[in-house]
């Protein structure tokens, strides 16, 4: 992951270099803009002294200077703060849509996205590695950049004070961000594992607030979930003593190079080596440079936390799902037909088989009802019938279609904050009005008119939530839509009341005639005489 | 608060004596051509004064960021109460989720507001004040011009400030979504493994992160504008206060002087002092967003304060006895100042189960939680033991009470602390409730039996097993009256009979039980009754 965000990086290059440049001209504008305003004073004041030399001394020019400085440095800030935002956002959208690629493909995803402390972690992660551009880099390449000018300049005018800077110089560059990398690192991230973990108490809270009211449990809950905060709190405070007392630190280093540069040029004026005029344009020379010094206390720090956001998501990333499908089909058989031979499973990291040596047929078009033993070896066999998870001993045969047209309805109805349109058609394959009919079918009608954009409506977390029925539905409709020949429903009626679940059901039987569905479910009170039913 | 602006008012003095300090160092070097002290001193002098302000600066921050803990604990504090006192009228215009980042993640966001914005207003008021008066110690024009421009500053910060507020409105939603949707799209990849549409969601996913990009970067280039246009005027006041004195010191003009003429020194000082007026505008225009964060922080509190007034209803509460053999409810009615269903009279003893059927929407779980002393009662009576009672926030009613909704409420503690609510009862007990709902073995297969910690990433216990653990809950407290709310909708065939048949043992050891519920599975209840909407009711 690593390499990969360096070589996105480099791919941006052209915007990156803009925004460096810029913030590195801004820099030596602002820096320059104090010097050069503080030679033309005292130039100023010295030509003021005699009247001839007062009409002789070129007002204009440092005056054009000075102007001109002013609003480089204006123009420059405005257009590096642009440049670098841009370049950063570039970069992290396409890290972004690398990212998502990679975990797609990796094992268990949906489950630790699912517990909010991996998702939170996640995010972080991204946002950190934001940081390592516009909150490292750019800062700390600017201060490099500024420290090597100050040298460069204070070379020219006053050789001693160039060497005897640079000690303070290295200090300022490289032991404060280290000292503060070491020191502010550990309790920040402490603070933030402990916020995330008051919000999974809190959100447990607010999730079971009649349990917690009625056994009169939720005063002690408050309290725990006070002292946790507070607890949080503290780390934060510990954070922040030792920034401040790293910025002190910083503070006392940079007022050094500051007093360094007034003592050497003091001494080299009285000396007579040094211009009167020239000691002012050091000090504000020395005083601007430290200034952009200051900002680059925190780049090390960020540097670290990106680079282990970047570890941690190339870790994430890994195991490759490798998936083989063991299925057979025989789609030139002129019946439709499952053919099940002595299957036998178990889940991973579970001793007990869910089922074994598991032999059925299913070969009657229309409804078959599948009811029986505990939930889960049904929907296992759903599941391995559509292709869900790997076979693992025994053979499954499909026969007279080809394993893409095989749907499958799970338990839990999943939607994605999108458009409704798009929860129901994933592919953009379907028309409106196929849609539409779907919805039709499964009494989503109404519903459908009551949206506020209908089909464009945005459905899922943060947006319009459907019911719990109206969810089921949901997925119905997008099962029917898949137009496939063979149809897995597993309770897709569960928490439907009677009427609705009789006119669902006599609508679909119609259209499913000539379609072999299998539907797993405990309520068999809406089966008739012409379905199969099978107990397994 | 007190120390923090002192200590903001020492570093503007300390920036005024820096002033004067190098204007009387300059003046030195350049009028009398010699120092009037010797090299270190002035080193020395100048250090001290820089210090102090580094210092004071430290200080300072140190103990605006330690204020703004304290302050967000007791917003904090605030929420919690408001939320409790509220209840489960929370929902549904409150979500879990959404009372969690609340009290967490907005409340953080307020940090730049109690740390920095509001000490930075402060000194936007006293620095210049203080530097005004600096200034007209030694003229009076350069104070002048500072004053008149800076109205200057605030107005054009308005103007961009509300066109950059503007824009960020109009794409809040579009930027709220499209910085969720990452998120989203990984939490659900499962989803589209299977539709296979991995990729075009990754090619989408790209797409919309750089619309959210292009819309972004509108919204800051605004901001930064604003800022950029803040320094500009700065700028252009501080020169026009640099060309003053450069004609004065070339004798084109000889305005506002107090005295004949004006020293270099004099100059130097003005020169020095005139952006160090303009600074803390500046930084206070770049705290901006801190004050639309707090102000979006508090809108929520309203609504929580708003929501928590609406919950109280009209009814008063108490704190009578609870009941042992029977209630009777007259003309019930629940809802906070209007009726959600139409009145409900019944009677049930000891032993006897009512259900109730509905059709979603009619209100049964107002019903129940009604009963429960959850909710408000519009109307009507509720009788326990012939005694008339008023369930709403009424704990010893609420002890007598046991509450099974369809999704398991946990909390987050042990397995034993699930059961036992706080209250003491010996393992002996809860291994009995467990044998009745028979999930005596399932418990004993659990890595640490009874102290098993269920937190949300538990996966030793089904959905189905830990719905069962609420009923082993009603069988160890034998509350008086246990309200079910479609409790064994999500359950399959096995686990509802092991639900129901411990629900059995419960009637039949004499508790009453009232169950809303579409599905029965052959319970034999010795009441029913058909809940009605109200007319009219939405």
């Amino acid at each position: 992951m690593k390499k990969h965000y360096w070589s996105l990086l480099l791919a941006e290059r052209g915007v990156f270099l803009l925004g460096l440049t810029l913030s590195i001209i801004t820099a030596f504008a602002g820096i320059a803009l104090l010097a050069v305003s503080g030679w033309f004073i005292s130039a100023a004041a010295l030509a003021g002294v005699t009247a001839a030399a007062a009409h002789a001394f070129n007002f204009f020019t440092p005056g054009a200077i000075v102007r001109g400085l002013s609003i480089a440095r204006t123009a420059g800030r405005y257009g590096e703060r642009l440049a670098n935002h841009e370049a950063t956002f570039r970069l992290i959208s396409t890290l972004r849509r690398d990212i998502f690629s990679r975990l797609a493909n990796s094992q268990n995803i949906s489950a630790r996205m699912n517990r909010h402390d991996s998702a939170s972690r996640m995010l972080q992660d991204i946002q950190n590695i934001e940081g390592i551009h516009l909150h490292s880099l750019v800062p700390a390449i600017t201060a490099l950049f500024s420290a090597v000018g100050f040298v460069l300049v204070t070379a020219l005018f006053l050789p001693d004070l160039a060497m005897a800077s640079l000690p303070l110089i290295l200090l300022a560059l490289v032991g404060i961000p280290w000292l503060y990398a070491k020191a502010v690192l550990e309790p920040e991230s402490e603070l933030h594992l402990s916020r995330n973990a008051l919000w999974s108490r809190a959100s447990g809270i607010f999730s079971s607030l009649r349990l917690l009211t009625l056994s009169q449990q939720l005063e002690n809950e408050g309290h725990t979930l006070r002292q946790q905060s507070r607890q949080s709190d503290l780390f934060e405070l510990k954070a922040l003593k030792r920034q401040q007392m790293i910025n002190l630190l910083s503070q006392l280093i940079h007022l050094s190079l500051v007093g360094l540069t007034l003592y050497l040029a003091l001494k080299a004026y009285l000396a007579g080596e040094l211009a009167g005029a020239l000691i002012f344009m050091l000090l504000l020379l020395s005083l601007g440079t430290i200034e952009v010094l200051a900002a680059a206390n925190g780049a090390l720090s960020h540097l670290l936390l990106g680079h282990r956001a970047l570890s941690r998501l190339g870790k994430s990333s890994e195991n490759e799902i490798i998936f083989v499908d063991k299925r057979t089909t025989i789609p030139e058989k002129p019946s439709l037909g499952i053919s099940v031979k002595e299957l036998s499973y178990a889940y991973e990291g579970s001793e007990q088989n869910v089922f074994e040596e598991r032999t059925v047929e299913f070969n009657q078009l229309g409804l078959n009802w599948i009811a029986g033993q505990s939930g889960r070896g049904k929907t296992t066999l759903l599941r391995l019938i559509a292709g869900e998870i790997e076979l693992q001993k025994g053979n499954l045969i499909i026969e007279g279609t080809s394993s893409s047209k095989i749907a499958y309805l799970p338990q839990r109805v999943q939607i994605i904050r999108s458009t409704l349109r798009h929860n129901l058609d994933f592919n953009g394959q379907r028309t409106d009005e196929e849609i539409m009919s779907a919805l039709n079918q499964v009494e989503l009608g109404k519903w459908l008119e009551s949206l506020p954009k209908q089909l464009d409506t945005w459905i899922g977390p943060g947006e319009w939530e459907p019911s719990g029925g109206e969810l089921k539905r949901i997925g119905l409709a997008r099962l029917l839509l898949k137009q496939a020949d063979i149809l897995l429903l597993d309770e897709p009626f569960a928490g439907m009341d009677a009427e609705l679940q009789t006119n669902i059901i006599t609508a679909l039987r119609d259209l499913w005639q000539h379609k072999l569905v299998l539907l797993v479910s405990h309520d068999l009170e809406q089966r008739n005489s012409n379905d199969t039913l099978h107990s397994l | 608060m007190r120390l923090s602006l002192l200590l903001g008012l020492i570093q503007t003095l300390c920036t005024i004596g820096f002033a004067y300090w190098v204007a009387s160092m300059i003046d030195q070097v350049l009028t009398q051509g010699s120092l009037n002290h010797s090299p270190l001193f002035l080193v020395i002098s100048a250090f001290l004064i820089l210090a102090i302000k580094a210092v004071a600066s430290l200080w300072q921050s140190t103990i605006n960021l330690r204020n703004s803990v304290t302050i967000r604990d007791r917003l904090r504090e605030q929420i919690l109460c408001l939320s409790f006192k509220t209840g489960i009228s929370l929902f549904p215009s409150f979500k879990p989720a959404q009372l969690a980042n609340l009290l967490t993640s907005e409340v953080d966001k307020l940090k730049e507001y109690y740390a920095e914005f509001k000490i930075q207003k402060q000194m936007a008021v006293w620095t210049p004040i203080l530097i005004l008066i600096a200034a007209s110690f030694v003229n009076w024009l350069v104070p002048l011009i500072l004053l008149l421009t800076t109205p200057l500053i605030p107005i054009f910060m308005i103007i961009v400030g509300n066109k950059a507020g503007e824009a960020s409105r109009n794409n809040l939603e579009q930027l709220n979504r499209l910085g969720h949707l990452l998120e989203d799209r990984l939490r659900n990849i499962d989803l589209l493994q299977q539709e296979k549409a991995v990729e075009r969601e990754t090619e989408a996913l790209h797409v919309q992160s750089d619309q959210f990009r292009i819309s972004t970067m509108k919204v800051l280039r605004l901001a930064f504008l604003s800022g950029t246009l803040l320094e500009f005027f700065a700028a252009i006041s501080v020169a026009l206060v640099a060309v003053y004195l450069g004609l004065f010191f070339l004798d084109k003009y000889s305005l506002g002087a107090w005295g004949a003429d004006i020293s270099f020194a004099e100059g130097a000082f003005l020169l020095m002092l005139a952006p160090e007026y303009y600074l803390p505008l500046r930084k206070m225009g770049a705290l901006y967003h801190a004050k639309s964060n707090a102000h979006a922080v508090a809108e929520q509190i309203e609504k929580l304060k708003e929501t928590a007034e609406l919950s109280q209803g009209s009814r008063e509460s108490s704190t009578s006895d609870s009941f042992a053999e029977s209630i009777h409810l007259e003309a019930l009615v629940s809802g906070n100042h209007q009726a959600i269903h139409q009145p409900v009279t019944v009677s049930l003893k000891a032993g006897e189960s009512l259900l109730i059927e509905a059709p979603s929407g009619t209100g049964k779980t107002s019903l129940l939680d009604t009963l429960a002393g959850l909710r408000t009662l519009l109307s009507g009576n509720v009788y326990a033991d012939e005694r008339s009672i008023e369930p709403f926030n009424n704990p010893r009613w609420q002890q007598g009470i046991g509450y099974i909704t369809q999704h398991p409420e946990l909390i987050y503690g042990s397995l034993r602390e699930n059961l036992c609510l706080g209250k003491p009862y010996s393992d002996e007990a809860i291994w009995d409730a467990l044998r009745s709902a028979q999930l005596e073995d399932v418990v004993e297969q659990l890595p640490q039996g009874l102290d098993y910690f269920i937190t949300d990433s538990g996966h030793f216990l089904s959905g189905g097993q830990t719905q069962r653990l609420s009923i082993a809950r009603a069988l160890l407290h034998r509350p008086k009256l246990l309200l079910l709310d479609e409790p064994i909708a999500n359950l399959d065939v096995d686990t509802a009979e092991l639900f129901m048949s411990a629900l059995h043992q419960y009637v039949e050891q004499g508790g009453i039980i009232i169950m809303a519920s579409h599905r029965t599975n052959q319970f034999n209840f010795t009441h029913q009754l058909t809940l009605a909407k109200t007319e009219g009711a939405a």
